[in-house]
């Protein structure tokens, strides 16, 4: 159902827009150039595609194993990266050059990771709480972009408080995907789960 | 915004590179302010003039950062990657009416040459400054809470960003990434140099020219360059689809034409660059147009939450949100003050104007930079290119429907013109600024402040370029041979072609509906990238999917992080090297080969002992 989605949206979408150029201006009445009736025609097959997309999509993101994957990744970046940032964050004074670093060797790859796999949140909780959980991931990265920043200019303070923070949005990012999943059980609990 | 020095302990870090310093960290500092004015407002006229005689205006942003990073590191001993930061996006604020101004405001002095449009060059020049000006604050303000979603929520690439931030980056990326970045700023200069010298200002290869067995419909031509090639491959796959708008183009619906489409299409199909200009365009703009709209209503959760958080931050006092977000308050205040501001620029514009008028002109208008604001923010975070030109050409078109019905043609022109240029300076701005976020991000910069920097840059650079643009005008007359001004003659006949009723809107309203259909897709960003592939030219399309191609090839061949390690900096050299030596050779056309030296220099002397009395 998938691929005949495609095929009909693209399809669609080539008809109409081939109807919209297969005429020069014509001079005497401009809008009878596109002939409408053949265009929308194109466009109905077009939203026949998009609206089997959007259901099969919904379908095969509730069936996929990988969606499971993804989260599990995205899950387990967030820790690595926590435990990095917290690590540092609770030494009691920073070398620049160890900070910056550990930064590049071990934040850098936990952070893209994160953010590949980020689509499993949409899928999973929903717009809104993806929203507020990247809210708080994206100030931890700026964070800690910042803290490597101060790091390789040498002003440990800055570096110190662009831990902290990182460290808040961390927990707070953490904590949004777990109220998530308590909410998401609430609402559809798993089989035997009520007994 | 503090200038004090930090305590530098003359004892090094651990691994004996790095100077250890105390106290605060500087960021938004007066010195930033003043040197990012300096570079800006030397940039915006040098480009600014370069764009009037070469017909396009380049991008400043890498310029500044290097310019900020010889003075603020260089020169004044400064030791802050993020007070660079803001340098540069205080300068290339500056810059970004260059851009803006020389694509519309000249073009009423070219029309001004036509039989009975001699007033058009009358119009009131504080009031084109503060429109321009209002245009800044209207551009700025709609693009704030833009940043959250397309930066924080779609993470968007922005590759002219991270080629900004790897510039910013460089005192402490490492000796290996700088020499990578070096090395792939002088391969890039190097070949640029060549293709200049061997190609002139037409650096396309056509394959047509060697393998004439090949079908010219097809349009299989490279645009030689490879700052192109960088920014496809930091825009990685996400940028596969402007690519294939071009490739469903000529490969599919030339071919398709050739055969179905009426006589004169089928006859047109062997010239891509009319097939281009006369169809492809037409529709890529209504596309693009159908696309943002489709956008904004499929974004409409994501934009909404940007809000909320916005809101939020605002109520929680002891938040870091609230000293990053800018107040959501000042937004609402920009968008209110810039569009009463809008309302009585036009009404001030020309006697026949009517106060209803001049309401609907300004409020279609404002909508227009919310519209044309989601639509460069999101064509710049995915490929690097804005479509400026065809987001003002609609403008335009607008505010001539809206005004000719009861003004006289001068009229007409002149108020339009008027405000859409305030509307061409306020996209022009929020491509700048989202740009800039994208790098701030990559530094560790606080938005409010780069906010706050682009405002404290914006107003600066329309005073600098329409002065600029009157003293040329009056020793050399814009639209001569000597400041063609090509971009503006483009507009300046549309213009035209608008009032004389003689525009494809059948075509732009069928490339709507199409943007539409693709926006509502659920395939993230597809409608505005296939659009951008209608629009431009096929040649950086091409070249442009070299780099996707690479980019994707390398992710799966090596690992991603050699991409981020090797290839990122590299592409971000290739950007910086071309970049340069573009400016560098439109300083070498403006100085030795158009207007002379010395005339140049004496123009200057007399304009200061003008302005100084």
């Amino acid at each position: 159902m998938r691929q005949l989605g495609h095929l009909l949206m693209w399809g669609g979408f080539l008809a109409a827009a081939f109807f919209s150029l297969s005429q020069l201006e014509v001079a005497d009445n401009k809008w009878s150039t596109v002939p409408w009736i053949n265009y929308f025609g194109g466009v109905a097959v077009g939203i026949v595609g998009v609206v089997l997309l959007r259901t099969t999509g919904r379908q095969l993101e509730g069936d996929e194993e990988s969606q499971e994957a993804k989260f599990s990744v995205l899950r387990k970046q967030l820790k690595e990266v926590s435990s990095t940032v917290f690590g540092m964050a609770s030494q009691a004074s920073h070398d620049p050059a160890e900070v910056l670093n550990q930064i590049d060797d071990q934040c850098a790859e936990p952070l893209a990771e994160f953010a590949n796999a980020r689509q499993a949140l949409v899928r999973r909780f929903g717009m809104s709480v993806y929203a507020e959980v990247m809210t708080e991931f994206a100030s931890a990265e700026r964070y800690i972009n910042r803290c490597w920043s101060a790091a390789a200019d040498g002003y440990v303070d800055e570096i110190r408080d662009c831990l902290q923070k990182a460290e808040t949005h961390l927990r707070k990012t953490d904590a949004l995907i777990a109220a998530a999943e308590v909410n998401t059980a609430r609402t559809f609990p798993e089989d035997g789960e009520l007994d | 915004m503090s200038d004090r020095p930090p305590t530098t302990d003359t004892s090094d870090s651990n691994s004996g590179t790095i100077p250890i310093r105390t106290g605060p960290y500087p960021e938004f500092t007066w010195t930033a302010v003043l040197v990012g004015w300096a570079i800006g407002a030397l940039i915006a006229v040098s480009i600014g003039y370069a764009a009037l005689i070469l017909g396009f205006a380049i991008e400043g942003s890498e310029l500044a950062a290097i310019l900020g990073w010889g003075i603020l590191r260089g020169v004044l001993r400064r030791s802050s990657i993020v007070e660079n930061n803001i340098n540069q996006t205080i300068a290339s604020a500056v810059n970004g009416a260059s851009s803006g101004i020389m694509f519309s405001v000249p073009a009423l002095f070219i029309l001004s040459r036509r039989e009975g449009l001699e007033a058009v060059a009358d119009f009131n020049v504080p009031l084109m400054i503060l429109a321009c000006i209002t245009g800044c604050v209207l551009g700025l303000a709609f693009v704030i809470p833009l940043r959250k979603q397309m930066i924080d929520f779609d993470r968007l690439a922005y590759p002219g960003g991270i080629a900004v931030a790897t510039i910013l980056k460089s005192p402490g990326a490492g000796v290996r990434k700088a020499v990578l970045l070096l090395g792939g700023a002088v391969l890039s200069g190097v070949i640029h140099l060549l293709v200049l010298q061997l190609m002139g200002e037409d650096p396309n290869w056509i394959a047509n020219d060697q393998f004439e067995w090949l079908p010219e419909m097809l349009n299989i031509t490279l645009y030689l360059s490879v700052m192109t090639v960088g920014v496809g491959f930091l825009s990685g796959k996400g940028g596969f689809w402007f690519g294939a708008g071009g490739f469903l183009c000529y490969f599919l619906l030339s071919p398709l034409l050739s055969f179905y489409g009426s006589d004169g299409v089928a006859t047109m199909v062997d010239n891509p660059d009319e097939m281009r200009g006369v169809l492809y365009k037409p529709l890529g703009i209504g596309m693009l147009v159908g696309a943002a709209i489709g956008g904004i209503i499929a974004a409409f959760p994501l934009i909404a939450s940007a809000m909320k958080a916005m809101h939020n931050a605002g109520k929680n006092n002891d938040s870091d949100s609230k000293n990053d977000e800018m107040p959501i308050g000042l937004l609402y205040a920009a968008i209110g003050i810039g569009a009463l501001a809008l309302v009585w620029i036009a009404f001030a514009s020309v006697d026949g104007m009517t106060l209803g008028r001049a309401i609907s002109m300004a409020l279609l208008g404002t909508l227009w930079v919310w519209v044309a604001g989601v639509v460069v923010a999101e064509c710049i975070g995915r490929t690097n290119w804005s479509p400026l030109s065809g987001m003002t050409l609609i403008a335009v078109t607008i505010l001539i429907v809206i005004a000719k019905g009861g003004l006289n043609t001068v009229e007409t022109i002149t108020s339009s013109m008027l405000v859409g240029a305030a509307i061409c300076l306020a996209i022009s701005q929020a491509s700048d600024m989202m740009l800039d976020l994208k790098s701030g991000y990559l530094v560790g910069g606080i938005p409010r402040r780069q906010q706050l920097a682009q405002f404290i840059g914006a107003w600066l650079g329309p005073i600098i370029v329409i002065s600029l643009m009157i003293l040329l005008n009056s020793q050399y007359e814009i639209g001569s041979d000597r400041l063609p001004a090509p971009q503006a003659q483009a507009l300046a006949s549309v213009t035209e072609g608008i009032l004389d009723n003689n525009i494809p809107t059948y075509r732009y309203t069928a490339g709507a509906g199409l943007g539409l259909l693709l926006a509502i897709s659920g395939l993230g960003g597809i409608g505005v990238l296939i659009a951008l592939g209608f629009y431009m030219p096929f040649a950086i399309a091409l070249t442009y999917t070299i780099g996707n191609v690479l980019r994707i090839a390398s992710d799966k061949v090596f690992g991603s992080k050699f991409s981020h390690e090797v290839g990122i900096p590299i592409a971000a050299g290739l950007i910086v090297g071309e970049a340069l030596v573009g400016v560098g050779n439109a300083f070498y056309k403006v100085l030795f080969a158009k207007p002379d030296e010395t005339e140049t220099a004496w123009l200057g002397i007399h304009f200061l002992s003008g302005v100084f009395g």
